[in-house]
C-alpha cells in the first residue's frame, strides 16, 4: 500500500511539469500583449517598450518559462497587470471563499446524491427511481449560472429567505451567517453534481446488489442494513468515488460563473474579472492553481482506491 | 454447543425432518405476468442425512433452495404452500425472521466459490461476521472460532491466512472458506447448490470428502442440489428428480440406479459419461421454459414412451411405484425401464 502511494505520489511530478509548460504555452498563443496592456490605453510606443523591457517579455521563451515555473515552485506567480498586487496574495485572499462555496456544495452532493442513488438502487423501477431519473435529467440540462439566478430571485428576492447576492465570513457573521450567505449558491453549484452521483451510485449499488457474494452475504443472515450499508458500499465505492473526485472539478468549473451571479469575492469571480481585464499573470496563476488542485484531487482518488479494494494495492 | 432454539415437536423427535417443504409454489413476476416456475413441489430432509435434487438447468432445482433458505425476493416472487424448516414454517415469515434462521439453522454453499466471497473483505472476516451476528460473539471470540473453522475445512497455517482476501485463493480453498461460513455456527441443514460443479475433478472429490467428515461431526443434513448423476453416486440418502418445476421421481439412491421408474431418469442415467460406451447420450431437445410447459406430462415432447392421450392429457399425478418410490409418469405400470449398475 505504501509502495503504491509512492508510486501514484512520484507519477505527479512529470505531471505537473507537463501541464505547468501546456499553461504556460497556451498563454503564449494568447494575442494579447501584456505591455500594451499594462501600459494603459494612451502610452506611447515607447513607453510600451520601456514596460515590455521591464517585465522582461525581451527574454526567450524558455527562459521566460523558467522564470515562472521557478516562481510557481516558491508560491510566486508574478504580480497582477493591474492591481500591482502579488497574484499569489490576491489568490490566496479568495482561496477561502471559494473553498467555503466547494465545501458546502460538497456537503450537499454527498448527504443528498448518495442516499437518493441507494434508494433507487433498492427499488429498481419503482416511482422514486423514475422520479430520481427524471430529476437528474432535469439537473443536468439546466446551467449552474442560470440556476443560480432562478434561485436568487426566488429565495432571495420573492421570499427573501436567504442573501440574494454578497458573502459573508465566519469572522464576521458567525457560523449561520456564513451559511445562509452560501445556500443558494451551493445549491446552484451542487444540482448537477448531486444527479451525477446519484446516478452513478444507483449504477454501482444495482451493479453490487445483483452479485453473488451479495446473495451469500444475506444466505448468512446478515442484516439488510449490514448487507447493503457494509457489504453494498464497500463493493460499489470505487467508481462512486472516482465520480465524486471529477465532481470536485465540476463544482471548482461552476464556482467560476456562480459567484460572479451571486457576487461572491472568490476565487472563480477573479477569474472571470481577470479573463475580461486580459491580467495575464492572473489568469496564469489562477489556471496553475486550478490544475494542481484537481491533479490532487484525483491524486487522493486514486490513493482512496487502495484503501477500498484490496485488489488494487500493488 | 450453544442454546438453539427448538421446537418441542422436533425437540422431542431427533429423528423429525430438519426441512419438509410440502406442496410448493413458486411464481416469477415478469413483463408477461405471474409465471409458474416451481409447482407442486413436496421433499423431505431428515435429520442428519443428505438428500439431492437433481436434474437439468432450469427445472427449479435453485429456486426451490432459494426458497427453502428465503432467499427469493419477495417483490418479485410470491411463494405459496410450506416450507417448514426444524419445525417453523417459513412462508410467509418477515424478512428480518427470516435473515436470524439463515447463518444459524439453515446454511448455503453455492455453485461460484470465488464470486460468492466478498473481494474486498478478508476471509476470515467473512467466517467471523456471521459468528458475531449470531452467537453475539465479541471480536476476539470470533476470530479465535473463525481460525478453528479455517483449520477444519482444511486452510493451512489458518492463524496467517485469516486476513487473506478471497482474490489470493484458489477456487478450492474459496469454497472451503465458503463451507466455513456455512458450518460455523453448525446450523441443521446445509444447501450445497452445485457447490463442487465448478471445481476441477481432483478438488471435487476432496471437497466431497470433506463434507461427509463434517457432516459426521456436526449431524447436519445436506440438500444436495446437483445436475450431475455421478457426485449422487458418492454419497446421499434419498434422491429427488426435478424436471420443468416438478418432482417427477423421488427415490432411495440405490433404487434409482438399478430400477429408474420415470423415463426422464433413465434418460439422465443413459447420459453419465461411461468409458465403456463410446458414444455420450443425450436426451434430445431442452428443458421447457416455464412459459411453455406441455399440457399433461411435461416430459411427453421429449419422452420415447410418450402415448397421445394417456401422457398429454390432464396433469400427472406423483404416484407411489413400490415401496416409497414415487413417480409422475402416467405408464410407470406398463413400461420397462433400463437402470446402470445393474
Amino acid at each position: 500500500m505504501i509502495a503504491y502511494a509512492a508510486r501514484r505520489l512520484l507519477s505527479a511530478v512529470p505531471l505537473l511539469f507537463f501541464l505547468s509548460l501546456f499553461v504556460f504555452l497556451l498563454f503564449e498563443l494568447m494575442p494579447a500583449d501584456a505591455a500594451v496592456i499594462s501600459a494603459g490605453e494612451n502610452a506611447t510606443p515607447e513607453q510600451i517598450e520601456q514596460v515590455r523591457e521591464n517585465l522582461g517579455l525581451n527574454e526567450p521563451l524558455w527562459s521566460r518559462y523558467f522564470d515562472w515555473a521557478g516562481g510557481l515552485l516558491h508560491g510566486d506567480l508574478g504580480t497582477s497587470l493591474f492591481s500591482s498586487q502579488s497574484v499569489t496574495s490576491t489568490i490566496l485572499e479568495r482561496l477561502p471563499v471559494t473553498a467555503s462555496l466547494a465545501l458546502v456544495s460538497m456537503v450537499l452532493v454527498v448527504l443528498i446524491g448518495l442516499p437518493l442513488g441507494v434508494m433507487a438502487a433498492r427499488h429498481p423501477n419503482s416511482w422514486l427511481d423514475r422520479g430520481l431519473s427524471s430529476f437528474a435529467s432535469l439537473c443536468m440540462s439546466v446551467p449552474p449560472f442560470v440556476l443560480g439566478l432562478l434561485l436568487a430571485v426566488a429565495f432571495g428576492i420573492l421570499l427573501p429567505w436567504f442573501p440574494p447576492t454578497g458573502y459573508t465570513s465566519v469572522a464576521d457573521g458567525g457560523i449561520s451567517g456564513w451559511l445562509s450567505s452560501l445556500v443558494l449558491p451551493a445549491i446552484a453549484v451542487a444540482a448537477v453534481p448531486i444527479a451525477e452521483l446519484a446516478r452513478q451510485t444507483r449504477g454501482s449499488f444495482l451493479d453490487v446488489l445483483g452479485a453473488d457474494h451479495v446473495r451469500a452475504t444475506r444466505a448468512k443472515g446478515m442484516p439488510e442494513g449490514s448487507v447493503v450499508l457494509k457489504h453494498g458500499a464497500k463493493n460499489a465505492a470505487v467508481p462512486i468515488v472516482t465520480v465524486l473526485g471529477l465532481q470536485v472539478n465540476r463544482i471548482l468549473g461552476g464556482s467560476v460563473t456562480v459567484e460572479f451571479v451571486f457576487a461572491l469575492p472568490g476565487f472563480g469571480a477573479l477569474a472571470v474579472r481577470s479573463v475580461v481585464q486580459q491580467d495575464l499573470p492572473m489568469v496564469l496563476g489562477i489556471v496553475a492553481v486550478s490544475a494542481v488542485i484537481v491533479v490532487v484531487v484525483n491524486i487522493l482518488t486514486d490513493l482512496s482506491y487502495g484503501l477500498l479494494n484490496p485488489r488494487m494495492r500493488r | 454447543m450453544t442454546d438453539v432454539l427448538v421446537e418441542p415437536e422436533v425437540a422431542s423427535d431427533p429423528l423429525a425432518p430438519v426441512l419438509k417443504i410440502e406442496c410448493l409454489n413458486v411464481d416469477f413476476h415478469t413483463i408477461d405476468g405471474w409465471v409458474r416456475v416451481v409447482d407442486d413441489v413436496s421433499l423431505v430432509v431428515p435429520a442428519g442425512t443428505t438428500v439431492r435434487l437433481v436434474g437439468e438447468s432450469g427445472s427449479g432445482k435453485t429456486v426451490t433452495s432459494l426458497a427453502a433458505i428465503g432467499l427469493l425476493p419477495p417483490d418479485t416472487t410470491r411463494v405459496t404452500g410450506s416450507i417448514r424448516l426444524a419445525g417453523e414454517e417459513l412462508v410467509g415469515a418477515s424478512s428480518a425472521r427470516l435473515s436470524r434462521r439463515r447463518g444459524r439453522d439453515v446454511a448455503m454453499v453455492f455453485q461460484e466459490p470465488r464470486r460468492s466471497l466478498d473481494p474486498v473483505f478478508t476471509v476470515g472476516y467473512q467466517i467471523a461476521e456471521v459468528l458475531r451476528r449470531h452467537e453475539g460473539l465479541d471480536r476476539r471470540a470470533a476470530r479465535s472460532r473463525a481460525v478453528e473453522m479455517l483449520d477444519r475445512v482444511g486452510i493451512a497455517d489458518a492463524e496467517r491466512r485469516f486476513g487473506a482476501y478471497p482474490h489470493e485463493f484458489s477456487g478450492g480453498m474459496c469454497q472451503r472458506v465458503m463451507l466455513a461460513i456455512a458450518l460455523a455456527c453448525r446450523p441443521r441443514l446445509l444447501i450445497a447448490d452445485e457447490a463442487t460443479t465448478a471445481l476441477d475433478v481432483t478438488v471435487q472429490k476432496e471437497m466431497l470428502a470433506l463434507m461427509n467428515d463434517l457432516q459426521d461431526e456436526l449431524g447436519v443434513a445436506i440438500l444436495f442440489i446437483t445436475h450431475d448423476l455421478s457426485v449422487v453416486a458418492e454419497t446421499c440418502d434419498w434422491v429427488n428428480v426435478m424436471y420443468a418445476g416438478q418432482v417427477v421421481e423421488s427415490t432411495a439412491v440405490d433404487r434409482l440406479f438399478h430400477e429408474p421408474r420415470h423415463p426422464y431418469t433413465e434418460g439422465l442415467l443413459a447420459a453419465i459419461p461411461d468409458p465403456q460406451r463410446r458414444r455420450l447420450q443425450a436426451i434430445p431437445g431442452v428443458v421447457p421454459a416455464p412459459t411453455s410447459w406441455p399440457t399433461g406430462c411435461r416430459f411427453s415432447p421429449r419422452c420415447d414412451y410418450a402415448r397421445e392421450g394417456v401422457c398429454t392429457s390432464g396433469a400427472i399425478p406423483l404416484e407411489p411405484a413400490g415401496g416409497a418410490q414415487l413417480t409422475r409418469c402416467a405408464r410407470h405400470a406398463e413400461i420397462e425401464l433400463k437402470g446402470v449398475l445393474a
